[in-house]
């Protein structure tokens, strides 16, 4: 038996009145949340109103909680969706707050680990919100395609285009910022790709190529 | 002609292999690199470790939740007299909750209702001012009086029937705050009481079947009214809750219901009014 109280119980104690058990719930998922709503944001002030609103939301409206979902599906889908209005507020707004994605990379050093991280998500927050809210809950969250075509409020090949769009796109840009000669094939800014050309045998190599 | 699939349609292939563009990745190098890089992509997503949060977003957000969740309490001891409130308190000898220092919770655990167990700690330490205020005014008036009187949580199996239903209710009026634990388990794991009083809750409160929302919707059946007490208990034999609904000062309406009350059915089984 374990001591703590499942996450559909602390709802249900929640909405019987127990007025600590909806904090436990936040607690125990405090950093996957603030995960996905800073990621979904990419800005520290921004997620952590979102977050705030999000949760209230969710406090407030727990009664209508059904179950079909597990607690934190329903919970991220509130963030999600609280991330993405927020978004949508402030579209003129722009979300790139990391200028190093369009200027030339430093070398790579020792903290080449922790720097392809901060690249990562640096060209993270490049993306269109609704590309990076897609490929948080698919590729960083572990969601399925299903899931999180329900969190997000569209059909599963939304999901997919979005992430496939997205992941595109980030390939593009880490491509580019590993090797700044390398834009003409990937940087977003002109056209991804030499115009096509045919493949006349296995293995030839094409104009545009390295 | 074929040329080369744009690089969403490749990150789409990662995901979802097709066979229209296998034949051209695979004898394309620029193809398969680009094919390479969205599969890496994938990887380091799913890599990134997940972002702390960070202790001040931690503390505003508990502090809103504290507020939302005592904000409602506040407004219902506004509108309440203190001096009734101290009265009541006196009559039950409750202790503050702050002092109690933990809240009893009840749960739905998968179609199950538990009894849970949460320290209240540092929540009931940093109240709003304005809701320190009112908790002065109540203490101030009678020590040991509480703003609402607190909702205590029972497993006494004890087999109630109409003829000991009123006395049932006040028996579990008297009983003080308890802490508990949430129990997996159903209500044949409850301890039968060999006397007619009731016992004094258990440590472990086996759960029972109920729903969510049920105590909500037996609370709007009284005006003002909130679950004073939860007893996982019996009625003529069966298994069954004993919730009771009322004001701190009025008069108490204990509500036997059948494990499957629901906020859209309580299955009510029988009621008694008991006047304060």
């Amino acid at each position: 038996m374990s001591d703590s109280p499942s996450d559909r119980a602390l709802v249900a104690a929640h909405i019987a009145g127990d007025r600590d058990a909806f904090t436990t719930l936040v607690r125990r998922h405090r950093d996957r949340l603030w995960s996905v709503a800073l990621r979904t944001l990419s800005d520290r002030e921004d997620a952590a109103d979102a977050l705030q609103d999000a949760l209230l939301a969710a406090f407030r409206s727990a009664g209508s909680y059904r179950g079909e979902a597990a607690v934190t599906t329903w919970l991220h889908r509130i963030v999600v969706n609280a991330c993405l209005d927020r978004v949508r507020r402030a579209a003129v707004r722009p979300t790139v707050p990391l200028a190093q994605i369009s200027e030339p990379c430093s070398p790579r050093d020792r903290f080449a680990e922790a720097d392809a991280a901060l690249d990562l998500t640096s060209a993270l927050a490049s993306l269109p919100a609704e590309q990076r809210a897609a490929l948080v809950l698919v590729d960083v969250e572990g969601w399925s395609v299903a899931d999180a075509a329900g969190a997000l409020g569209v059909p599963p090949g939304t999901v997919k285009s979005r992430c496939a769009r997205g992941r595109a796109r980030l390939a593009t840009l880490l491509r580019s910022q590993r090797d700044p000669a390398d834009a003409a094939i990937g940087n977003p800014t002109v056209p991804a790709y030499v115009p096509p050309v045919t493949v006349t045998a296995p293995g030839d190599v094409e104009e545009g190529e390295r | 002609m074929t040329g080369h699939p744009d690089e969403e349609t490749l990150a789409l292939h990662a995901a979802d292999p097709s066979t229209e563009f296998a034949g051209h990745i695979a004898g394309c190098a620029r193809c398969q690199q680009k094919l390479a890089d969205v599969v890496d992509i994938r990887r380091q997503l799913a890599a990134l470790p997940p972002a702390t949060m960070p202790t001040e977003v931690l503390s505003a957000l508990e502090q809103r939740l504290r507020h939302e969740a005592e904000a409602p309490r506040e407004a219902a001891a506004a509108r309440r007299p203190a001096s009734a409130a101290a009265r009541r308190s006196r009559l039950t000898g409750r202790l503050p909750l702050a002092a109690l220092g933990a809240a009893a919770a009840l749960a739905a655990v998968g179609g199950g209702l538990a009894i849970a167990a949460t320290h209240l700690g540092a929540s009931s330490s940093a109240s709003k001012p304005a809701m320190a205020a009112g908790r002065a005014q109540a203490q101030s008036s009678a020590p040991g009086a509480v703003p609402s009187a607190p909702t205590v949580y029972a497993a006494t199996g004890r087999d109630y029937h109409h003829s000991t239903l009123a006395a049932g209710v006040t028996d579990l009026l008297a009983l003080p705050r308890t802490t508990v634990a949430e129990q997996p388990g159903g209500m044949d794991a409850a301890t039968p009481t060999a006397s007619g009083g009731v016992p004094r809750p258990h440590a472990l409160v086996p759960a029972t079947a109920a729903q969510p929302g049920c105590l909500s919707a037996l609370a709007r059946l009284v005006p003002a009214g909130s679950p004073r007490a939860v007893d996982v208990a019996r009625y003529d034999g069966a298994p069954a809750l004993l919730v009771v609904v009322g004001t701190p000062v009025g008069a108490a309406t204990g509500y036997v219901v059948a494990p499957a009350c629901s906020s859209a059915n309580q299955h009510i089984l029988d009621q008694v009014s008991v006047a304060p």
